[in-house]
């Protein structure tokens, strides 16, 4: 196999790229959605339903309110 | 995921705990590595009212030799095992089981003592106390008490500590003649529980003649089990292909498997 | 029911009211804002949310934040210094150990203890002892690389090659 390698000047073909991101990833920083906190934000949990082409009648939400929220 | 409410007391003498565990009852449970029970109760498979926590009680996590016996206190962590040159030199049955627990952040919390007292068949050091014949040190405040490791799986989670007590010490009796032990376990990858798992012990007298046998499997029966007729198919024999096999046979024929996502019935007797 | 505890996080004391039943994760995400530590599996599989406990690698997601009660905690937000990146910081950077970045925190604090237990160790030594720590994009190959290259700068021996192998 020909090995196609630039001089190190030049860099490119046949050399690694430094990744501009990787400094906040390995910091800690790296803000995934989990990560982000905004004022007011609430929690949602969606429930599906367990029968396909079901008609839904009627949804009952007692128990879930009756959950403290925190 | 994250657990239901429970009460949480961390006791800094076995008295304490002793007496908080009478005073709570059934509902209390004892928290040693935690890690079987948080990820339990996380999922919501144990909601105790109440968790003890041990591990600010000194003097519960020891590895020492005393004469021919062997006593590991019950907090003693898988690591802590893995790296004791004692055990390395004398027992590397623990450091074969040790290595095959979880992963090494769960080996530098999951205790010895917490291993065995959950009662659970799937886990590994059960089988190895099973091969060693060793023996517990069960301790409640009226004193201690000690419990042949055969005497102490009762049954799916069972055992023979009774309200109001905690395992305190496990005991292995090395027996005089030469002896060697080993631990091996199928699994589908690092860090599961055991397809499938056997713990053996041997000695031998100066002919080569085998005087001790001690197998315990692991994950084929609802409690660990001891392959009995496989130890006796070894004693009196030099180890020969033959004595091997048959007490392999055995042990096939004996275990008691369930078929679960690890495999079916018979390929788990093969095993 | 809620208890005061105090820990030290990344060489900061805090004292803070904990239920019981929060999880050390938790109270370092949520309560101390460092979310640096992640929540991967949730189930002790994956290692994401692994944390150092006075020294030890722990998986935090099975630890209650109550059980930390005066221990020193250690996250990937505490391994650089005034000084610069951490030498594993570099080690992954240098070596392409990351790509999405997910399991990385927990992948260099239980390199740490590994280093820090075993200065000098063999690529089988270090794949079995990050075998509590999944990635599932970049593979283990340059995660091997990046610990070899920290192990290499600790102990002030020859930083192996960075570039490319051709193959």
């Amino acid at each position: 196999m020909i090995k196609c390698k630039t001089s190190k000047e030049i860099g490119g073909m046949g050399h690694s790229m430094k990744r501009k991101e990787d400094a906040r990833f390995i910091q800690g920083h790296g803000n995934y959605i989990d990560d982000i906190k905004l004022p007011g934000m609430l929690y949602m949990k969606i429930v599906r339903r367990p029968y396909a082409y079901a008609k839904i009648k009627n949804i009952d939400a007692s128990k879930a309110l009756a959950i403290p929220a925190w | 995921m994250i657990p239901e409410q429970f009460g949480y007391s961390a006791p800094t003498s076995l008295q304490e705990a002793f007496s908080l565990l009478q005073e709570l009852g059934e509902d209390a449970k004892i928290l040693a590595g935690g890690h079987s029970l948080i990820p339990m109760m996380k999922l919501r498979l144990a909601t105790p009212f109440h968790l003890i926590d041990i591990n600010k009680i000194p003097g519960l996590a020891y590895i020492r030799e005393e004469g021919n016996t062997l006593k590991i206190g019950a907090l003693t962590r898988e690591v802590d095992l893995e790296e004791s040159t004692l055990i390395h030199d004398k027992y590397p049955i623990f450091i074969d089981a040790s290595k095959l627990i979880a992963d090494p952040q769960v080996r530098n919390f999951g205790t010895l003592g917490g291993n065995i007292a959950h009662g659970d068949a799937a886990n590994d050091h059960p089988a190895v106390m099973i091969a060693l014949r060793a023996v517990v040190e069960i301790s409640g405040a009226g004193g201690s008490r000690t419990v042949a490791i055969d005497d102490f799986f009762h049954g799916f989670y069972m055992t023979a500590i009774e309200q109001g007590e905690i395992l305190t010490e496990i005991r292995i009796s090395r027996p005089q003649s030469k002896f060697g032990s080993a631990y091996h376990k199928v699994e589908r990858k690092v860090g599961d529980y055991a397809t499938a798992g056997v713990a053996i012990a041997l000695g031998m007298d100066d002919k080569g003649i085998c005087t001790y046998a001690g197998i315990g499997l692991t994950n084929v029966n609802a409690t660990p089990m001891r392959a009995e007729r496989s130890e006796a198919a070894l004693i009196g024999t030099n180890l020969n292909a033959e004595a091997i096999n048959l007490a392999a046979r055995h042990a096939s024929e004996d275990c008691q498997p369930s078929s679960d996502l690890r495999g079916d019935e018979e390929y788990k007797r093969h095993q | 029911m809620k208890k005061t505890i105090n820990i030290k996080l990344n060489g900061t004391d805090h004292s803070v009211e904990v239920e019981p039943r929060k999880l050390l994760v938790h109270l370092i995400r949520e309560d101390l804002s460092m979310t640096g530590t992640h929540i991967g599996c949730d189930t002790t599989s994956c290692g994401a949310c692994t944390v150092l406990i006075d020294g030890r690698s722990a998986k935090s997601c099975t630890i209650l934040a109550i059980q930390a009660d005066g221990k020193e905690i250690t996250t990937v937000e505490g391994l650089a210094t005034a000084g610069g990146l951490h030498p594993l910081q570099e080690g992954f950077k240098e070596n392409h150990g990351l790509q999405c970045g997910f399991c990385t925190p927990g992948m260099m604090i239980r390199a740490v203890e590994l280093l820090g237990k075993n200065p000098n160790p063999t690529e089988s030594e270090i794949r079995w002892g990050i075998s509590g720590n999944l990635c599932r994009c970049t593979g283990y190959n340059n995660i091997v690389k990046a610990i070899q290259y920290a192990s290499a700068k600790m102990r002030g021996a020859e930083l192996p090659s960075t570039e490319p192998e051709f193959v």
